[in-house]
């Protein structure tokens, strides 16, 4: 093939580019630079200060516009020739189903979530189109190639947890670590203002027993129901007291923490804790920051009486946004001032009160938002090497593929970017082997089937709207036209799914059917579960197999870029 | 004066990696680009996004039609003007507070009188510059310690060398070193903390809540009875073993369960062999201490690294206490106090390292330069600072150094059909040597490729044939030769110079993670040259 022809081919090519963000930003620029000229963006964020360190698109008059609407119009004033689209939609979405990713030659990935990387990952399976894969974290980048049948998908190998999950017990009642009272504090701050998930219960837990100790001694909280404090904290409640900061402080850190205070089992091995009232806060010496000063010393950590005045601003602030539209329901954004400061502020007076050392709005929102750093630098290699291998995909030179990486620091041989073939597939992958089955442990007499759909399939599995059907009785269980609701509540020991049953999953958009093998474990309670992707003797096989095709020697790999880990670049789902 | 709510927020993302005193070292940096074609505009980009205070562009040339399309910043309305002024007023737009300035003379016709204004840059960047102007920068640069950034694109491949006499790194950001617990030399509030302690005495909970260091301490003092020896310590694998063991015994288990695991215990037993380590001093940090630039110097780096060593002496050979202590199970109370200890601990050490820096100061007449923050963060990462040294470019003299790499890519075998990154290194010079020679990129002008890949071949022997080893040892040139093969020159006349955006774009970034590791003096740059072969997507580091 001639230099033109190639050109050509390159100009012919249609890409789908999912985000347009910190990677993407830099991926549109150098598509279009490429010579690429039918492409499609999606994107459904919109822009924040916080991007303008590294979406170089972007400016501060475009601030809370869509990035994908924004992004479009720029490259097209540097680039007037690309033929460059968007939507500015969720990927989720129906319309973006397998016959709109067939329309495109390839997929690339500017994604910051794992979920969206699931969902694209499968639609790319389901349309058999190849798909690029990025993530950048720091100073650390990497690109990985995805070819139906031949390379691993995004989802053969499972990846460490991204969140750390803490048992309600210890949010609620026995906070050991900052992390847990920041925790709490989003709670606070979504049952006041935001979303109310019934997870998010803030009050103290009447019936937990000790989650360190176990609850040895037998002994039982205060168990009259006239000692029992109202459900606390809902909206409702604020909203009864017209959301006076004092009443808020007061039932959170002193009428909540004296009833704690009464369920003594709790406090056998630990150090009570010191329930505060708003009045005394504000009069600890220093005297408190304004909230400006405040919010303006966001890496020095903040006083108590600081924290109960930017409590009591917070409260204000957010209680007038409510008040102008009654309906309001805020979502935690770590970047909006007055949310942040809020948290920070809560987690703070928790952690006093646990005898927890406080920490800096600064750090404290790095918790709250689960931030990855981010720069420009990174994404700009990220989007050369994506660009690299696109290019190899459209002159079809497939086994020229590879998976690259830019490390955070030179290797003992002072390489710093590292590179290998793309794995084959995983055979037992549930999501692109042949085989698909998901092997999970439940307490039958415990588990709901709204529990199976909600934890297991959706938030755990990533589907968007699965039909499920017991195998044996060939029932269906649940519906995704809504016909089997009232099955939602039931358990599925009601439903004669037992030990040993196979559940067919389909998700009719994703064009995805798993297996769910059913195993039945007694000391799980309600929803929980365990799930188990694959045997374990085939992750074995499957390390000895990479250790064979490295020359030996010739990489010294880090661990962290021995399988295709993307990090999430910025802004993952903590929520 | 703290940074504005707004700027914080902007920069919030980056903070995150390098911290408030790497925002601020990247605030006060300013750097130099030496010509803006599509990788030192790369280049620049990133550096302008991640808010230096400021940068200067010195490029000659005008807008070409070539231009269009590589540069993405420039448009077709564009050709023809000053091609500095174009890419700093676009680059501007991207953060406002950063400020620019140009000077439209090219690189290579500054006079001596302009070389001594760049003094006043934190870094200069060479962006496709002649290998004359890279030696004429080196030159004025290395002797006043300013770093020199060479950074080119050819086609598909792509080079960044990194020139500067000395580079000191105040935190590395490695994460390999083993926690600074004391086991051997405890100082008094921890030997106190400890000797309160009876593990026979507490109950089974409160066994089961106690962070494992102080268990290790309990352990260290049934091994040295065992012993019969005040202060034994275990030195090897099997006194660990050993110390596993009586852990283990400690051991109980409550009434009801009837087990003894218990999480404290099982982080027990994972940490002994990290933990277990007598306190010294690495030896990279040892070398450090015992350069003579500590007894000289009038850089706060160096000056401090003095106090570092005054202190040690002072103190049995101890440094300060780092303070830091890994997560434990354990109960609040007992952990925030041994926290509290080894947080107060640390402090009164950096103290004194402080006081002995501000002696050393006086001394050598520089009052004042060092803040006590610095000092502390120092004395925290003291196990993280690194020292680079390098060499005022000189490509002549490096040559021999790059021809023994190929060689020795040679004889391992293991890159045998496809080309070594030091052989791209050996074209590109053959590459200038040709231009510098004939005015012109080899496969240019319409000249048939396969006449200057004869040239361009006769220039890589050449080259060859001028270092020293090849001219005592025959054999070695054919050596040399034959891993340079004809594929590999035919590409080289193939691109022509011409430049591609996704390789500007990758080593400019690349070039721009250095500029902001070198500015702000954390984080492992480059020792000294890094290759990229877009082809195949190798590449190498090298020290030449």
């Amino acid at each position: 093939m001639t230099w033109k022809e190639k050109h050509q081919k390159i100009q012919e090519q249609k890409l789908l580019v999912v985000g347009a963000g910190g990677i993407g930003c830099e991926l549109l620029k150098n598509l279009a630079a490429t010579g690429f000229r039918k492409v499609h963006v999606i994107d459904l964020d919109t822009i924040d200060i916080s991007n303008l360190n590294r979406q170089f698109l972007f400016r501060k008059e475009h601030v809370s516009c869509s990035k994908a609407e924004v992004a479009t119009r720029v490259v097209k004033q540097f680039c007037p020739a690309i033929d460059l689209t968007y939507d500015h939609d969720s990927i989720f979405e129906e319309k973006f189903n397998i016959d709109f990713f067939k329309s495109f030659d390839f997929v690339m990935n500017a994604l910051d979530n794992r979920k969206a990387r699931n969902h694209v990952n499968r639609m790319c399976h389901a349309a058999r189109r190849p798909l690029i894969e990025s993530g950048s974290a720091g100073y650390f980048g990497q690109v990985s190639v995805i070819i139906r049948e031949k390379t691993e998908c995004y989802e053969c190998v499972e990846k460490p947890a991204q969140q750390k999950t803490f048992p309600g017990c210890t949010i609620r009642n026995t906070p050991s670590e900052h992390i847990h009272c920041t925790v709490w504090a989003k709670h606070v701050f979504n049952q006041l203002f935001g979303e109310v998930d019934i997870d998010d219960d803030v009050s103290p837990d009447m019936k937990a027993e000790d989650g360190e100790n176990g609850d040895q001694n037998g002994e039982k909280a205060p168990d009259s129901e006239t000692e029992e404090p109202a459900p606390i904290g809902t909206r409702q409640w604020a909203e009864g007291v017209d959301f006076d900061p004092q009443q808020v402080f007061d039932k959170l850190f002193q009428l909540d923490i004296e009833y704690l205070c009464k369920m003594e089992h709790l406090w056998k091995q630990r150090k009570q804790p010191t329930p505060i009232a708003y009045s005394t806060a504000l009069e600890t010496e220093p005297t408190p920051l304004s909230y400006q000063n405040a919010l303006k010393n966001d890496t020095s950590v903040w006083t108590l009486s600081t924290c109960a005045q930017v409590f009591a601003d917070c409260v204000k602030q957010l209680r007038e946004q409510i008040r102008a539209q009654p309906d309001l329901r805020l979502s935690f954004e770590k970047d909006e001032p007055t949310i942040m400061a809020f948290v920070a502020a809560v987690a703070n007076i928790r952690a006093t009160i646990f005898s927890i050392g406080t920490k800096s709005m600064f750090e404290i929102k790095a918790m709250a938002g689960n931030i990855i750093p981010a720069i420009a630098a990174t994404n700009a290699i990220v989007a050369g090497m994506m660009v690299t291998e696109a290019i190899k995909l459209v002159h079809g030179e497939h086994e020229k593929a590879r998976n690259a990486f830019i490390r955070n620091q030179p290797n003992p041989r002072g390489k710093i970017f590292a590179d290998e073939p793309p794995a084959p597939p995983n055979p037992k992958c549930y999501v692109c082997s042949e085989t698909r089955e998901v092997f999970i442990y439940v307490n039958p007499t415990q588990m709901t089937v709204s529990g199976l759909c909600e934890k297991v399939l959706k938030s755990e599995l990533n589907m968007l709207d699965p039909d499920v059907m017991d195998n044996a009785s060939s029932r269906i269980i649940i519906s995704s036209d809504g016909d089997t609701d009232d099955l939602l509540k039931k358990k599925l020991s009601e439903l004669a799914i037992e030990d040993g049953a196979i559940l067919s999953c389909d998700d009719f958009q994703q064009d995805m059917v798993l297996k769910l093998f059913i195993r039945r474990q007694n000391d799980l309670k309600g929803d929980e579960f365990k799930i188990l992707r694959e045997e374990t003797d085939g992750e074995k096989e499957k390390e000895e197999d990479k250790r064979k095709r490295k020359p030996d020697g010739e990489e010294d790999v880090e661990p962290e870029v021995k399988r295709p880990k993307i990090v999430d670049q910025v802004e993952v789902c903590a929520e | 004066m703290p940074p504005s709510i707004d700027s914080g927020i902007r920069y919030d993302r980056q903070v995150r990696l390098w911290g408030e005193e790497g925002q601020a070292s990247i605030g006060s940096a300013s750097v130099c680009v030496l010509g803006c074609d599509s990788l030192g505009t790369e280049i620049l980009k990133s550096l302008v996004l991640a808010g230096v205070h400021a940068f200067c562009i010195i490029d000659g040339t005008t807008v070409e039609p070539s231009d269009i399309g590589q540069n993405f910043f420039l448009h077709v309305d564009d050709i023809g003007k000053p091609r500095a002024e174009v890419v700093l007023d676009k680059l501007l737009e991207l953060n406002p507070s950063v400020h620019g300035s140009i000077s439209c003379q090219p690189p290579n016709l500054l006079t001596n009188e302009d070389l001594t204004t760049i003094s006043k840059f934190t870094v200069v960047v060479s962006a496709n510059q002649t290998e004359e102007v890279d030696m004429t920068f080196s030159k004025a640069l290395y002797n006043i310690g300013i770093p020199l950034v060479c950074v080119k694109t050819y086609g598909l491949l792509g080079s960044v060398k990194i020139c500067i006499n000395e580079h000191t790194i105040l935190n590395t950001h490695e994460d390999n070193s083993n926690p600074d617990l004391r086991l051997d030399v405890p100082f008094e509030k921890l030997s106190q903390l400890v000797k309160e302690v009876d593990l026979n005495e507490i109950s089974v909970d409160e066994l089961r809540h106690t962070p494992y260091l102080l268990l290790y301490f309990k352990a260290l003092e049934v091994y040295r009875k065992e012993r019969n020896d005040l202060v034994a310590f275990p030195e090897n694998y099997k006194d660990r073993q050993r110390i596993q063991q009586i852990l283990k015994d400690f051991r109980r288990s409550s009434e009801e369960s009837g087990s003894k695991d218990s999480e404290n215990f099982d982080e027990a037993r994972a940490a002994v062999n990290r933990a277990f380590q007598r306190t010294t001093i690495g030896n990279s940090l040892k070398s450090i201490l015992t350069d003579n630039l500590c007894s000289t110097s009038t850089k706060p780096f160096w000056i401090i690294c003095e106090a570092l060593r005054q202190f040690a002496e002072a103190n049995n050979g101890l440094l300060p206490l780092r303070g830091t202590l890994p997560d434990m199970a354990s109960d609040t109370n007992r952990y925030t106090r041994l926290t509290t200890i080894f947080h107060e601990k640390a402090l009164v050490d950096a103290k004194e390292v402080v006081q002995l820096a501000k002696a050393i100061e006086k001394k050598r007449g520089v009052d004042g330069i060092i803040s006590d923050e610095i000092v502390y963060r120092f004395c925290k990462n003291a196990d993280k600072i690194l020292v680079q040294r390098g060499s005022c470019l000189d490509y002549a003299s490096e040559l021999p150094n790059v021809v023994k790499t190929i060689r020795e890519q040679f004889e391992d075998g293991s890159t045998s059909g496809s080309v070594g990154s030091a052989t791209w290194v050996l074209l590109l010079r053959a590459v200038e040597r040709f231009r510098k020679e004939k005015g012109r990129f080899p496969g240019t002008n319409g000249v048939p490729v396969s006449i200057d890949a004869r040239d361009l071949k006769v220039r890589i022997e050449s080259l060859v044939r001028e270092t020293e080893t090849v001219q005592q040892d025959t054999d070695a040139f054919d050596q040399v030769l034959q891993k340079v093969s004809d594929s590999a020159i035919a590409e080289m006349c193939r691109f022509g110079a011409a430049e591609l955006h996704v390789i500007s774009s990758y080593i400019g970034g690349i070039a721009a993670q250095e500029v902001i590791k070198l500015s702000t003096n954390q984080y492992v740059p480059i020792d000294n040259t890094f290759v990229f072969d877009g082809h195949t997507q190798q590449s190498a580091s090298f020290k030449f």
